[in-house]
């Protein structure tokens, strides 16, 4: 490909060039790291230099299958590693939504599941990895060696150099199946009485209208946990694929809420225990390749924060009164509550409190007022914003919701960037 | 079956081994390369990925005819081979006055030592009978002004492939002429001009599989390519001379 996008499509192209080898890859000023662009906004674009592409360092390395413990290079998709993973009997203990992030951007962004409250994020599972900086120096950095530039590089945006390879402790289980169960919720106080009384399910999650009245918010809460017995591989899934880009976005209100009310009243009946395969839960947009062109060329924003559990229905609510007062509707709108687990990265994402993630269409200014307005109230209930989701945050706002910034900046190569980095972090 | 892949760290012999795997058939692969490193880290890369499938890798130096002759015979004597695919190659700098050296370097690596191997590989194979797959390329079918070395070595291993298809006419071997247009791998990496339209690996892997698998003669991949080389090699030389490909 000779030019990249982000997964969001609303912040323009980058000019790609394919690192083949990890080290001769020469970091000039001004690189930015490019995995799968999974990510939303413009954290692995860079429309001054373009960037460097990790697709080719898509080596395993290693896998100890009596420790668990996998090594490879930065280039491999989640989705690659699983597969490998579920056949020896471990999976990824935090996988996000997409198989399709790839082992670097996974690290970068230290991305969550759908099980922070047991297992915290991907940072918490490196065992090692390796780092080469501009200068030519090459790192292994681990939790007890070089613990700072190793804690500055979970999280760390790509700002730190390039991974050249992750060492990963993986999770025991024995299918590739998961027990599903999902039940209704029809306001927001129903949804932390499930998420507080399910958190022995290794997985919760909920679904959220966000085209109702804050006070009457509905969605359904999801849990599940891994199959005690059953096949340890699944036959590759069939993916639709969306065969072009309509003219304008078809992810508008009316269409929105005829889906939501269909989604809500079909999920409202499931409501028995369900076998599935993993992908299936862990990763349903994937099912439709290129999903995201449904929003039309002018493409998408995805605005995901999380508020401190103190501030978590107040902050809550009005965001969601926020929302709806705007119409601003969003058929994928994801809501989970993030547990106690401190990552080892320094700009990690997750807190203890609620999360909410929606996807809005991008129709331009309104769009971008509705989100300065989001950081507000994010900001005052003392949240943050999503380094990986965000294309537009203002860096006053953005970096007051990540104390420990000045730590990750510190290690920063000077010579990685990125748009993100100039733009909200104004390097 | 047992496939053997000599240029076993190319992008689209990985896929081509990679689609193999998963098309059931293969339960031995053997990689030969000229960097013992490269080929390892592929081989142990693809045992991580199909622990049901036994991999070996071997380092070659293509510079020894004999030595590439006498270590496919040694490996065909330890585990017969059924499927072959000679994959390796080097695409010298368009747009450039070669010197000797570099006529001498790529003719070698481009078309001898393919020769060398095909004929070793049909000899060996030959009694069991199997199936051969030798990548090309559209570049040998008509010189152009951009890449005519390259385009003639492709040539030479073209019209030895179609003598040795003559040879083998009606036996239980087939020998199949890949001819990719160009395809998103790091061969591209050094042009100065990224073609727009390179074909994806996975697929013109795909592709190959099937052709070899099929005993096709001549494989286009991706199949527009046949029909642009057709009408390429149609043009009168005046309106041809005047085409900056």
């Amino acid at each position: 490909m000779n030019k990249v996008t982000s997964w969001g499509r609303a912040h323009g192209e980058s000019v790609n060039r394919y690192i083949n080898v990890t080290g001769e890859a020469n970091l000039d000023y001004g690189a930015t790291i490019f995995g799968n662009g999974r990510s939303y906004g413009d954290l692995c674009l860079n429309k001054n230099e373009g960037v460097l592409n990790t697709a080719r360092l898509n080596n395993f390395i290693d896998f100890d299958k009596n420790k668990g413990q996998i090594t490879c290079g930065p280039g491999v998709t989640l989705g690659e590693i699983q597969a490998v993973a579920f056949k020896a009997g471990w999976c990824l203990p935090v996988t996000p939504g997409t198989q399709f992030a790839t082992l670097g951007g996974a690290i970068a962004n230290d991305v969550h599941g759908k099980n922070h409250h047991r297992k915290g994020c991907f940072g918490c599972h490196v065992l090692a990895l390796g780092l080469l900086r501009s200068s030519g120096e090459q790192y292994v950095l681990e939790p007890r060696s070089n613990s700072e530039l190793f804690r500055a590089t979970i999280g760390g945006l790509g700002l730190t150099g390039l991974i050249t390879w992750a060492s990963l402790q993986l999770m025991p289980v024995k299918s590739t199946k998961l027990v599903t169960q999902t039940t209704p919720f029809h306001n927001l106080h129903q949804f932390f009485e499930l998420s507080n009384e399910n958190k022995s399910w290794e997985y919760t999650v909920a679904w959220l209208d966000i085209t109702r009245p804050p006070a009457k918010t509905r969605g359904l809460f999801s849990k599940a946990v891994h199959m005690d017995s059953g096949p340890t591989t699944e036959p590759s899934r069939n993916r639709l694929r969306a065969p072009l880009t309509p003219p304008i976005s078809l992810v508008r209100p009316l269409s929105i809420s005829l889906f939501n009310e269909a989604y809500f009243r079909i999920g409202s009946h499931k409501r028995d225990r369900m076998v599935v395969p993993y992908d299936n839960f862990f990763y349903p947009l994937d099912a439709i390749e290129g999903w995201n062109k449904m929003y039309g060329p002018k493409g998408f924003y995805q605005y995901q924060y999380v508020v401190p559990k103190i501030n978590a229905v107040s902050a809550t609510l009005e965001i969601l009164s926020r929302l709806y007062k705007k119409k601003a509707g969003s058929f994928l709108s994801v809501l989970k509550n993030f547990g106690d687990i401190t990552s080892p990265g320094y700009m990690s994402f997750p807190i203890a409190g609620p999360s909410l993630a929606v996807d809005v269409p991008n129709f331009g200014t309104k769009t971008l007022r509705l989100l300065d307005d989001l950081d507000i109230i994010v900001s005052e209930a003392g949240g943050r914003v999503y380094a990986a989701k965000d294309g537009r945050m203002k860096p006053e706002l953005f970096t007051k919701g990540y104390p420990d910034l000045e730590k990750l900046l510190v290690h920063r190569d000077p010579a990685m960037t990125s748009d993100f980095a100039r733009r909200a972090l104004g390097l | 079956m047992h496939l053997v892949v000599i240029g076993g760290t190319s992008a689209i012999a990985i896929e081509v081994v990679q689609y193999a795997i998963e098309q059931g058939q293969v339960t031995r692969v053997t990689l030969i390369g000229r960097n013992d490193s490269k080929v390892n880290d592929v081989r142990a890369d693809l045992e991580i990925r199909h622990d049901d499938i036994r991999f070996s890798a071997l380092s070659i130096d293509f510079s020894d005819g004999e030595e590439l002759n006498s270590k496919l015979c040694d490996l065909a004597e330890t585990h017969p081979i059924d499927l072959a695919l000679v994959a390796h190659g080097v695409l010298p700098a368009p747009h450039r006055v070669a010197s000797p050296s570099d006529i001498s370097a790529t003719v070698h690596v481009n078309a001898t030592t393919h020769l060398i191997c095909l004929d070793a590989l049909t000899t060996l194979m030959s009694d069991r009978g199997g199936r051969i797959a030798v990548i090309t390329s559209v570049a040998g079918v008509i010189g152009r002004q951009s890449n005519y070395l390259y385009g003639a070595t492709k040539s030479i291993v073209s019209t030895y492939v179609q003598g040795l298809q003559h040879r083998f006419y009606q036996t239980s071997m087939s020998i199949t002429d890949i001819r990719p247009g160009p395809v998103e791998t790091p061969m591209l990496d050094n042009l100065a001009e990224r073609p727009r339209n390179a074909a994806c690996p996975k697929q013109v892997a795909k592709e190959i599989y099937k052709g070899m698998m099929s005993g096709r003669r001549v494989l286009y991949t991706p199949g527009r390519w046949r029909l642009i080389m057709t009408v390429l090699k149609c043009l009168p030389w005046p309106l041809y001379g005047k085409l900056r490909i």
